[in-house]
């Protein structure tokens, strides 16, 4: 019996007949390469149309050679693009899926600086996040904005797309003319919400004369700009009962917040909860007679299935969900939900990358975002450890043709090593894999015991889960010895014991366990897995700039300490930025009193107390305290590497994740999944 | 002049003592050059360089910092292409090589960076590998490798990177250097056997090093003394040292803005030439930017000849201009727009000269733009800032009839008023060039008179006429709409003030985050009792990325600006009274009459708001508030559509 009845009930948006009710809904991908769309596009969606998924929204194209807010933008206004088009339209229809392109102008939501040109808004008005003041368009540029979505309606037309969705939400033009916020004009594009609705309402009636009856056609709003001033749930009511009104609309797609000032709404982290944007959806439902999607985190089939049984959406964006899995909509079909790899909702390889203009990755899915790579061969050029000699493997991978299965031993069960077992097992070699505490995941199950930090160690349950369907189960509790791997005559050996803390030269001589001197010295490690449990006053002292402090502060703080963070950078917590964790941790640590001193290098320690000096200043405190964690790099523990090395071993001996170099999550991955097809 | 005069260099002889240095220029494409990359290199042979160093390639694929930076074995067709044109300049070619090392990049190869090492870099902070003996070997064969193919190029030589994002001074250096082999106890093994690995591979053709002459760590760094000797060590294998200075602690000192004195290295190019007793040519990098300043240099005999870059993207034809009547387009150090380090990959350009990176691109764009009726009519340019006084030479050195008008008593717009005050004070080269040559070209400016509506029409019926009347910042923000109580000046209209008054306390409210909202916190806590900084986001000054940021900080500090970040302003109750509020925290703090600053909120200055006709145009902050950049670029497509010989 279908699990999931609803989700999987077909559905019409308009003309056009949808397989089930689970999008793929719009996101930048950073795939594009000169303004058109790359074979990178195709495999990319391709791969998601044969994971099952019912309808992809592409990525937004652009509709006027003034809108370049970001370099690897598609310029869909440029007739090159058909070509690009029908490649992915074909590739997808083909696997059964339907798709739509997102068009757009970004209006003042943009800068000049790829484009040279002025940027479009409604009023002179900055966005909070480009700080670019834009030109007021005047009649003839709004003449000239729409003929551009006509222009690129036309295209999606020429190019196969079965729809068009206008993008009226977090970052475009026609939300800056809906929102009262940035929408200052006095004219009949001003002043009431009719007025400010005109855009849309003519964008509507433009498209749909551009495509004709037999492309369906949506537009996304925003249903709550989550700034002050902004767009409320009783505007995007309306709104979309406007849209619904011209009876052009086939179907309304959701959002919430603005894509430059509250971004962390839109892709929201682990530290949001899942549906919290789904009152949106519900409030539209209720007053238009068109199918309506709900996006945000949505990561299993289960929650999707709960929000159209219970009437409150017609369809379910899945996102990030099926970046992190392509083949999430056919596992639940298949009733096989338990194998989906899912997302962790942690926006570092794919939210992160995008702020910094870098194609899309995924920390669960090494593959995301090198599809197109996959099938070209591998270029092994004599291959040492996953140090320099792999780097002639780049991102290529293949299939192993033939060769007898190979005896390959892993040590380290963080994961680096689960992926480098799962990429060792699918290739067919027989996996051996050793961990030395009694709990596997290394470094990332610590991490997710943090407040808020939880679904990091889904991670872990996939790669363990996955590994168990291939009949490998990793040997806990278990230090593994160089005799012992050679007795286990190996064909290959790979080395992912990750790293080990390391004391900072500052506090040396402050060992936790030395009776004399307090403050006593820790790490997050130590904190995290129980062995320390800091009272009082705790400095935390960051080096590093990302979760690992602001985790500890918080913990620490919930348990009753008071906490000051202590960094050399210029603001606490410099990288959760990119995540979009930054704004919900300050929200709750401000609640928790944790201070803030920033631009301080630590410089020693007293009896009582931390030495900084502060190097803006040359200055130097004292924070007293009785704890101090130290939030530095790590060691990399390659000591079974380096013996095997001395003992002769080169090729099939692999050194990957932090054992390397402490990095992140990803790297593990990375170079775990790198493994199985670089065993000779 | 001694800057003009020729200088033998290996077995060669430079034409010039001016050397267009190696730098990130974001124009090539999947690490190798481009048809972009090639013309803007080009420009700068064709304008008169005597050395021109290319962008920096990676040796070996472990090394990509950013997205577009070269690698080696992409480049000999470039390279080739480039050494072919330069034959017909007399121009010296060389080519840049190197490996970043720890101070690269993991996102692009995803792969560890690769140093000798564990020690990460500070603002990216990422660990990276150490190398292992095997990697070395490598890494030594890909220089020779390099090396050969850029002389097979026909280059004439390689440089080698001892400067900042070099793998050979992080061996060099006990800051990243902490290994327990031979490469560890004898830092400059692995520099000795680049060089010898790179010699054999080139042969007798040049060899420059670019080599930092102090790390600024005083707590760990190499100091002059110890760089020169290293210097001196490898001094017989190498045929042309080019001084800088900085370090992984220290790297705005590459190219700083216009806080640092020009040629700053200067002292580090004496102690190098003493070292050395003048057996092999020295260069000094860093901020020439001046003939004038370059010519002493040289006849007091601090160096042998001058890295001239920044001054090279503002003027390709800079040395050309030497020799005629027309002044080049002066650097002004600000690094708004050369700097493109960042992961936007934004192209090099020039906030003075648009054109620059964009040589073959914009010339195209402006030629498939230009279907308008040729208009003969005199121009009218209402403005005499940068984009007005740009048209204007523009035009006039075509021959059109131009006059300017402006209503203020001074020429200069933006750049003579931030002069005023004294931190822009560089600024007044550009407007003094847009003056000379504007005299030279015999362009009337009619200065101090406010022109009208009426006026305007009038003047439309037998002109063509340009607002370039910039902007004003007028605009209040909307969360102290309800306070009209506030005294409030922007940022714009603080420039332009001439007196500052004393204040009790000022509040700054900052929504950029650049040197814009720096200049006015440190303009304000000279005379304020108390500065406040108010920005939403996390650190201050977050957008200033121009290489100050660091010592724009500071500078907060130490002039005693409070800073509050993650906050607001927002108007009060009370009159004359505003509330800077936490954005995260109910944290509050009330200010009584405090003067109010505002950055970068600024409105279109156009004297015509809705008028619309075929012969009026606008250009610059008129057109949309930005920077001088755009201003200058609206000027030069504008001239060129007014100059276009299209249909009548
Ligand atoms: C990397 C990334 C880029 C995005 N870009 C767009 C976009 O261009 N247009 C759009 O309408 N939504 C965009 N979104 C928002 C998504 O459509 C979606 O609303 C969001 O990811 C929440 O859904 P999820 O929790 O299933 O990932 C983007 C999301 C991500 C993760
Ligand atoms: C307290 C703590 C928090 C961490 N937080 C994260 C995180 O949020 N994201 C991440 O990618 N890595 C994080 N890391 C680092 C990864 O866990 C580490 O790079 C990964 O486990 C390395 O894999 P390996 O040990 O198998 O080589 C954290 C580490 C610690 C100790
Ligand atoms: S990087 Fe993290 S948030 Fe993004 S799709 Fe992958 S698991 Fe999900
Ligand atoms: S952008 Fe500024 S610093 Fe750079 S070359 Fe131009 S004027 Fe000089």
């Amino acid at each position: 019996m279908q699990r999931f009845p609803n989700l999987f009930r077909t559905i019409t948006l308009g003309p056009i007949t949808v397989r089930n009710r689970i999008v793929f809904s719009a996101h930048l991908t950073n795939f594009a390469q000169n303004g058109n769309v790359s074979d990178q596009h195709v495999a990319y969606y391709k791969e998601r149309a044969l994971g099952g998924v019912g309808l992809i929204i592409t990525e937004e194209h652009s509709t006027h050679e003034s809108d370049w807010p970001y370099e690897k933008m598609i310029h869909g206004f440029r007739p090159e693009v058909v070509n690009g088009y029908i490649a992915i339209t074909e590739a997808v229809h083909q696997a059964g899926s339907r798709i739509f392109a997102q068009i757009n102008h970004n209006g003042a939501q943009g800068t000049s600086n790829y484009s040279r040109l002025p940027l479009f808004g409604p009023s002179p008005k900055m966005d909070p996040m480009f700080r670019e003041v834009p030109k007021q368009v005047t009649e003839s540029d709004i003449v000239d904005i729409i003929s551009g979505y006509v222009k690129v309606a036309e295209h999606a037309r020429l190019g196969g797309f079965d729809g068009i969705e206008l993008q009226c939400s977090h970052s475009s033009i026609v939300r800056q003319f809906l929102s009262p916020i940035t929408n200052e004009r006095t004219d009949r594009w001003g002043g009431s919400i009719e007025n400010r609705a005109r855009l849309m309402v003519a964008l509507i009636e433009a498209t749909r004369q551009a495509i004709g009856p037999n492309m369906a056609l949506g537009i996304r709003i925003c249903g709550d700009e989550m700034v002050e001033g902004g767009l409320e749930i009783e505007d995007a009511v309306k709104v979309a009962q406007i849209a619904n009104g011209t009876s052009m609309v086939d179907y309304i797609n959701t959002s919430i917040g603005i894509a430059t000032q509250s971004l962390y709404s839109i892709e929201a982290s682990m530290a949001i909860p899942p549906g919290y944007s789904l009152f949106i959806p519900a409030a539209i439902r209720q007053v238009v007679d068109i199918p309506v999607v709900a996006v945000g985190r949505f990561k299993d089939p289960s929650h999707c299935e709960r929000a159209i049984r219970d009437g409150q959406a017609d369809l379910v964006g899945v996102v990030r969900g099926q970046i992190a899995d392509p083949n999430f909509a056919k596992k639940a079909k298949e009733g096989l939900e338990h194998e989906i790899r899912t997302c962790l909702s942690c926006n570092q390889e794919c939210v992160g990358r995008m702020g910094v203009n870098r194609w899309l990755g995924c920390i669960e899915n090494p593959d995301a975002g090198k599809e197109a790579a996959r099938n070209s061969t591998v270029n092994s050029g004599g291959s040492l450890g996953i140090g320099i000699g792999a780097f002639a493997a780049s991102n290529q991978r293949s299939v192993r043709v033939a060769g007898a299965p190979r005896r390959v031993a892993v040590v380290g069960a963080g994961p680096a090593g689960l992926q480098a077992a799962i990429s060792s097992a699918r290739q067919g070699h027989l996996v051996a894999l050793f961990e030395a505490n009694a709990e596997v995941g290394g470094a990332l199950t610590l991490a997710s015991k943090a407040p808020h930090r939880a679904e990091l160690a889904d991670l872990i349950r996939n790669q363990l889960s996955e590994l168990g369907r291939m009949g490998v189960s990793p040997n806990t509790n278990h230090t593994i010895t160089l005799d012992e791997i050679l007795n286990l005559t190996p064909d290959a050996i790979v080395v992912a014991t990750g790293s080990v803390p390391e004391l900072p030269w500052w506090s040396v001589g402050h060992l936790a366990d030395n009776e004399i001197s307090t403050p006593k010295v820790t790490n997050p490690a130590t904190v995290l897995n129980g062995l320390d449990r800091p009272t009082g006053r705790v400095v935390v002292y960051d080096d590093l700039g990302f979760h690992q402090a602001t985790s500890v502060a918080e913990l620490l703080a919930e348990r009753g300490c008071q906490v000051v963070v202590v960094t050399p950078h210029l603001s606490v917590g410099t990288d959760l930025g990119l995540t979009l964790d930054l704004e919900t941790w300050q929200l709750r640590n401000s609640r928790n009193s944790v201070r803030q001193e920033v631009e301080c290098v630590a410089v020693g320690m007293t009896e009582t107390s931390i030495l900084l000096q502060r190097h803006t200043t040359g200055e130097t405190l004292t924070i007293e305290a009785d704890w101090v964690v130290a939030v530095n790099h790590g060691r990399s523990e390659n000591t079974l590497y380096r013996n095997l090395r001395h003992a002769g071993w080169s090729e099939g001996l692999f050194l990957i994740g932090d054992a390397v170099a402490p990095r992140r999550a990803h790297s593990a991955v990375i170079e775990g999944d790198l493994v199985g097809a670089l065993i000779p | 002049m001694k800057l003009l005069s020729p200088i033998p260099i290996g077995g060669y002889a430079s034409k010039n003592r001016v050397m267009f240095g190696p730098h990130l220029t974001n124009l090539g494409r999947d690490r190798a050059p481009s048809e972009d990359w090639l013309a803007y290199f080009e420009a700068r042979i064709v304008g008169g360089a005597g050395i021109v160093v290319t962008e920096e390639a990676s040796v070996h694929q472990s090394d990509w910092p950013t997205e577009r930076w070269l690698l080696a074995e992409r480049c000999p067709w470039g390279w080739k292409r480039l050494a072919d044109m330069a034959k017909t300049h007399g121009t010296l070619m060389i080519a840049s090589i190197g490996h970043a090392g720890g101070e690269g990049s993991s996102a692009y190869s995803q792969r560890a960076m690769l140093a000798p090492s564990p020690v990460p870099e500070v603002d990216q902070r990422e660990m990276p590998k150490e190398l292992e003996e095997f990697e070395i070997e490598l890494l030594l064969e890909s220089f020779s490798r390099a090396a050969a193919s850029a002389v097979d190029a026909g280059m004439n030589g390689v440089e080698i990177n001892l400067s900042t994002r070099s793998l050979i001074r992080q061996f060099l250096s006990p800051l990243s250097n902490q290994r327990s082999d031979e490469l560890g106890s004898d830092r400059s093994l692995f520099l000795r056997k680049i060089v010898a690995a790179v010699r054999s591979a080139i042969g007798s053709e040049l060899f420059a090093v670019r080599l930092t002459l102090d790390e600024f760590a005083p707590w760990g760094g190499l100091e002059p003394e110890a760089l020169c000797t290293i210097a001196k060590s490898i001094a017989s294998s190498v045929d042309l040292f080019t001084v800088t200075s900085g370090s992984l602690y220290t790297k705005a000192r590459q190219r700083p803005d216009f806080h640092t004195r020009e040629a700053f290295n200067d002292h580090l190019a004496t102690l190098l030439n003493s070292h050395l007793e003048r057996s092999t040519p020295v260069f000094l990098q860093g901020s020439v930017t001046s003939a004038a300043i370059a010519e002493v240099l040289l006849t007091d005999q601090i160096c042998d000849g001058v890295e001239m870059t920044r001054a090279q993207i503002a003027d390709p034809n800079m040395v050309n201009n030497l020799t005629t009547t027309r002044s080049p387009t002066p650097c002004v150090l600000c690094n708004q727009f050369c700097m493109v380090g960042d992961s936007r990959n934004l192209r090099v350009s020039c906030l003075v000269n648009p054109d620059a990176g964009y040589e073959r691109s914009e010339p195209e764009k402006r030629r498939a733009s230009l279907p308008m009726r040729r208009v003969y009519a005199p121009v009218k340019v209402i403005g005499a800032g940068p984009a007005g006084m740009e048209l204007a030479l523009k035009l006039a050195e075509a021959g059109r009839t131009v006059e300017i008008i402006d209503s203020c008593e001074a020429p200069g717009g933006l750049l003579t008023a931030l002069a005023a005050h004294g931190v822009g004070g560089i600024m007044l080269r550009l407007r003094d060039f847009y003056l000379s040559n504007l005299a030279s070209s015999k362009v009337r400016i009619e200065l101090g008179y406010r022109l009208g509506i009426t006026e305007l029409e009038v003047m439309l019926k037998d002109s063509v006429v340009v607002e370039a009347t910039g902007a004003t910042g007028s605009m209040i923000p909307e969360t102290l709409r309800n306070s009209a109580f506030v005294r409030q000046v922007s940022t714009q209209e603080l420039v332009m003030q001439r007196k500052i008054p004393a204040e009790r306390s000022v509040v700054i409210d900052d929504r950029i985050g650049n040197h814009e909202a720096a200049w006015a916190a440190e303009l304000a806590a000279q005379f304020s009792e108390s500065t406040h900084l108010v920005t939403p986001d996390p650190s201050p000054l977050s957008r200033l990325n121009t290489g100050d940021l660091m010592d724009a900080v500071s500078r907060l500090r130490n002039n005693g600006v409070i800073t509050h970040t993650l906050s607001k302003v927002r108007s009060n109750k009370l009159p004359s009274a505003v509330t800077i509020e936490s954005l995260f925290s109910d944290a509050k703090l009330e200010l009584h009459d405090p003067l109010l600053i505002t950055v970068g909120i600024r409105n279109s200055a156009t004297i015509s708001p809705d008028l619309v006709h075929p012969k009026l145009f606008r250009i610059g902050d008129c057109l949309a508030p930005r920077n001088m950049h755009y201003a200058i670029l609206e000027a030069r497509r504008l001239a060129d559509r007014l100059l276009s010989t299209g249909a009548d």
